[in-house]
């Protein structure tokens, strides 16, 4: 098994924070809008709140295995062939996940920052982030984390910054959209939240009760939905409805549209900033790919697995290219949200209490 | 070791004996064959009364003037068993049958006495040290405060430790290394503060040392330390005696070693390094000024020079428009890349630095003129290197200069490079980058257990007010955290007077 480095409730609520705040957050308002329209923070609301509900639910799972993570639930529950099956799809969607996330990263630098540095430099560099942090223990993936969230207060000071701009007429009234429009709106925010489902794999990591730990990864949701609300609110009040449509980005259109006395394009300095984070969701999502093998294949060389999983998530990174075919993954991607999110975790509890089955006490 | 022994063994039996010879002749033919006939090696036959003895010693190792004055005129002049009383009552004479003892004791500077007939020898430790004052450390000046330094003697300087820290808890452990120098090192801790599993920590590890000899400090260093190929350090170095006392207090662990003014102080976290202790002998406000500038400084000198290539090779919208044309200006006539640039200026400076560092000073002065105002102008008037960059680099260097510890502020001026490297190859994003891979080493540093970055990751927000700012003594009620301490809770109510009110 894998070091049982044991990391801090403080350190959870960040790691939660980061794996969910990535590469999405510049273009998700536009996302939400062209389903929501004006009401797209009502989405982002509604959904977090949701979220909130699925991590209440996940608190009975914790309870019956408070030292599994989910990989272990599954084989100790399921059987060894059920179970190997579900975490070989866990893997292959964190493995997804991490692949998605750096051709977005590539198409989005290429976009705004290096539109003639080759594909394979930035995603090998992000790889190469990857496997020098990995290598440790989640102590210290944890630690630079909780390092990285200085970034977090950069945009959210630009995003309050914005607010001097705003323009409350754009969403006004509220609700105008529908309800309809409200709910379509969910499904890419729910998306954008994807990561919080990482508690069920890193919680028997954590020092502190259960309760803490759920207490923990609500804060965590608690940041994130208003750290959405905010980007997504601050994007409405910012353009007009015609606008929006026309800024795929529009978080860095917002920064680009300010200028200072010192720096006349802030928003080259926030897209390096996004880039930090941007790795801390693509480290976790490797390292839960990473626990994942560990204990399908039993194997304690944590290097090699790293090592190879990086490398795949960069062969297939590489091969997403441009934003339709980053879309038609995504649209893959997507069919796997509602099983790994709801489905396995309450599939799983039941099972356990069917066959009134807790975690025995000497592992 | 025991294998060459056996081996002498069966050369000369003589080698293997522990206790000392029942003849004088004996005795003074083994030493003399253990030092091998060396020429400072005196044997001085004296009488004492009736009884015939000899003195054996190193000359160059003993204070001769003071051993004839205190001890061998009363011994001869008057009778010998009443001087001899007097004798034993010093704390300086010690007693001893072994050999091996005696072989040791006359390599640190004792003279062996040997009387006929009688199964033990004196040993008189009257070693001649030639110490110099303990003067203010050049390399950490205070403007208040103490200006007393170490000094290349163990002894004197840990003196001055106890001089500083009256305590029956502050212990002092010695471990002989150098197999071929046989050093002595001390380890010097608070017994009721440091952290017990720490203490052992250092001294297995120092145990562990194999080495011919501890030339400096850096040999100790180099290792114990967790992680030998960073670039960080990893322990504390100072010449400062309250400095290491308030460190003791704090709960780190002191290694001093023989024949060096520099005290190693482990664990270390990086926020250790920009501290002075000048910081703490003035007023809050500016301590807390300073200290938040050299923590600007550190940033300063690793982003400085990357952030100007970067701006100028990749993302020059980012000036804003009444720059644009004083920029441009600079570096129209320019024939270099900016990095190629940098790295002129940069080696340049470098090279003023390391020259000016040994010479006398001064010629360290011409070398500062003849370095700073000549190159300096002349690069830009001759059109090689632009104003702005010259002005860039400069700034770096006084920036690195303003770290309190030398080691630190060359880590960080050589850590500058790779970053300039990833700016010069892609702009902002090799600056994260190369960002990113310097703070997750440092995420994954640890000083003896303790994080390097604590108490930032791990977040302890409590001791933020003693490594950002510097909150007023009376206010830091705790000791850091990570370094485990036994006791936790510092005695600091400096201002109970006011509470009662």
């Amino acid at each position: 098994m894998i070091n049982k480095t044991e990391i801090s409730a403080f350190q959870l609520v960040f790691l939660l924070i980061h794996v969910q705040i990535g590469v999405g957050i510049i273009n998700l308002p536009y996302d939400i809008f062209l389903k929501a329209n004006s009401d797209a923070w009502i989405s982002i609301l509604l959904s977090g709140m949701f979220i909130q509900l699925i991590i209440l639910g996940y608190s009975f799972l914790i309870k019956r295995f408070p030292n599994y993570t989910i990989y272990d639930m599954h084989l100790t529950l399921l059987g060894k062939w059920i179970g190997s099956l579900i975490i070989i799809v866990y893997i292959l969607f964190y493995i997804m996940s991490g692949s998605l996330v750096l051709a977005n990263f590539v198409y989005y630098i290429k976009t705004w920052l290096m539109p003639r540095t080759p594909s394979w430099v930035l995603i090998g560099l992000m790889g190469l982030g990857a496997i020098f942090i990995l290598k440790e223990n989640l102590q210290i993936i944890a630690r630079f984390l909780v390092l990285c969230s200085v970034f977090l207060i950069g945009f959210i000071v630009a995003a309050f910054y914005a607010f001097k701009f705003a323009n409350i007429t754009f969403i006004l009234p509220v609700g105008s959209s529908g309800i309809t429009a409200i709910t379509k709106g969910i499904a890419p925010s729910f998306l954008s939240f994807q990561g919080f489902e990482m508690l069920l794999i890193f919680f028997p990591f954590v020092k502190a009760s259960n309760r803490t730990i759920i207490k923990s990864a609500s804060i965590a949701n608690l940041f994130v939905t208003l750290f959405y609300t905010l980007l997504v609110l601050v994007s409405l009040l910012f353009f007009s409805k015609d606008e929006l449509k026309l800024v795929p980005e529009p978080v860095l259109y917002l920064i680009k549209a300010f200028s200072f006395r010192i720096i006349e394009r802030p928003d080259l300095l926030f897209t390096s900033m996004w880039i930090v984070l941007v790795a801390t969701s693509f480290i976790v999502f490797v390292y839960g790919a990473t626990l994942g093998v560990m204990t399908l294949t039993k194997t304690t060389r944590l290097n090699y697995v790293i090592t190879i999983l990086t490398v795949i998530c960069f062969i297939i990174a590489l091969n997403i290219k441009g934003v339709y075919n980053t879309s038609n993954a995504s649209t893959l991607f997507h069919m796997y949200l509602i099983p790994i999110f709801i489905f396995f975790p309450l599939f799983l509890l039941v099972v356990s209490l069917i066959r009134r089955k807790k975690e025995v006490n000497n592992e | 070791m025991s294998f060459f022994k056996k081996g002498s063994n069966n050369e000369k039996n003589s080698i293997s004996r522990e206790t000392i010879f029942p003849t004088i002749e004996e005795n003074i033919e083994y030493i003399q064959a253990v030092f091998c006939q060396t020429d400072d090696l005196a044997i001085t036959e004296t009488k004492w009364g009736d009884e015939k003895g000899v003195v054996i010693y190193l000359e160059t190792m003993v204070d001769t003037a003071q051993f004839q004055r205190i001890f061998l005129s009363p011994v001869t002049d008057t009778k010998f068993s009443e001087q001899f009383n007097y004798l034993l009552a010093s704390p300086e004479l010690m007693k001893t049958n072994q050999l091996q003892d005696i072989v040791s004791e006359i390599l640190i500077g004792s003279c062996v006495i040997f009387l006929q007939n009688k199964p033990v020898c004196y040993v008189y430790n009257i070693v001649q040290v030639n110490p110099r004052s303990p003067e203010e450390p050049d390399s950490e000046k205070s403007v208040r405060g103490a200006h007393k330094g170490f000094i290349e003697s163990l002894e004197v300087n840990l003196n001055l430790i106890r001089e500083r820290i009256k305590s029956p808890q502050l212990k002092m452990e010695y471990i002989t290394l150098g197999t071929e120098t046989n050093a002595v090192v001390a380890i010097a801790y608070m017994k009721d503060i440091a952290n017990p599993t720490t203490v052992e920590n250092v001294r297995t590890r120092l145990k562990m040392i194999k080495s011919d000899m501890i030339f400096s400090p850096g040999y100790i260093e180099e290792s114990i330390e967790d992680t030998p190929f960073s670039p960080f350090p990893q322990v504390l170095y100072t010449e400062r005696p309250d400095r290491v006392e308030a460190n003791l207090v704090e709960g780190r662990i002191v290694i001093m070693s023989e024949s060096s003014s520099d005290a190693i102080i482990a664990p270390a976290s990086f926020f250790s390094f920009f501290q002075s202790t000048d910081d703490y002998n003035l007023r809050f406000w500016s301590g807390s000024f300073f200290r938040l500038l050299r923590l600007f400084c550190f940033w300063g000198t690793l982003t400085l020079p990357a952030l100007y290539i970067a701006v100028i090779s990749f993302h020059l919208e980012i000036i804003p428009y009444d720059l644009i044309g004083l920029v441009k200006t600079s570096i129209e006539q320019v024939p270099f890349s900016p990095f190629v640039e940098a790295v002129i200026m940069i080696t340049t400076i470098e090279l003023i630095r390391e020259a000016g560092i040994r010479l006398p000073s001064p010629i360290g002065q011409t070398i500062g003129i003849v370095g700073g105002l000549i190159i300096g102008d002349s690069v830009v008037n001759a059109g090689l290197v632009s104003n702005v960059m010259v002005i860039i680099v400069a700034l770096t260097a006084i920036m690195s200069f303003c770290i309190p510890t030398y080691e630190m502020g060359n880590t960080i001026r050589l850590l500058g490079l790779p970053v300039m490297l990833g700016a010069a190859s892609l702009g902002f994003v090799g600056i994260v980058f190369a960002f990113m891979f310097i703070f997750i080493h440092l995420c994954s540093l640890e000083s003896f257990g303790v994080p390097y970055l604590s108490p930032i990751v791990p977040t302890n927000l409590r001791e933020w007010q003693d490594v950002i700012i510097r909150a007023p003594n009376w206010k830091r009620g705790y000791r850091q955290r990570e370094l485990h301490t036994l006791k936790p809770i510092r005695a600091s109510r400096g201002r109970a007077w006011d509470q009662h009110d």
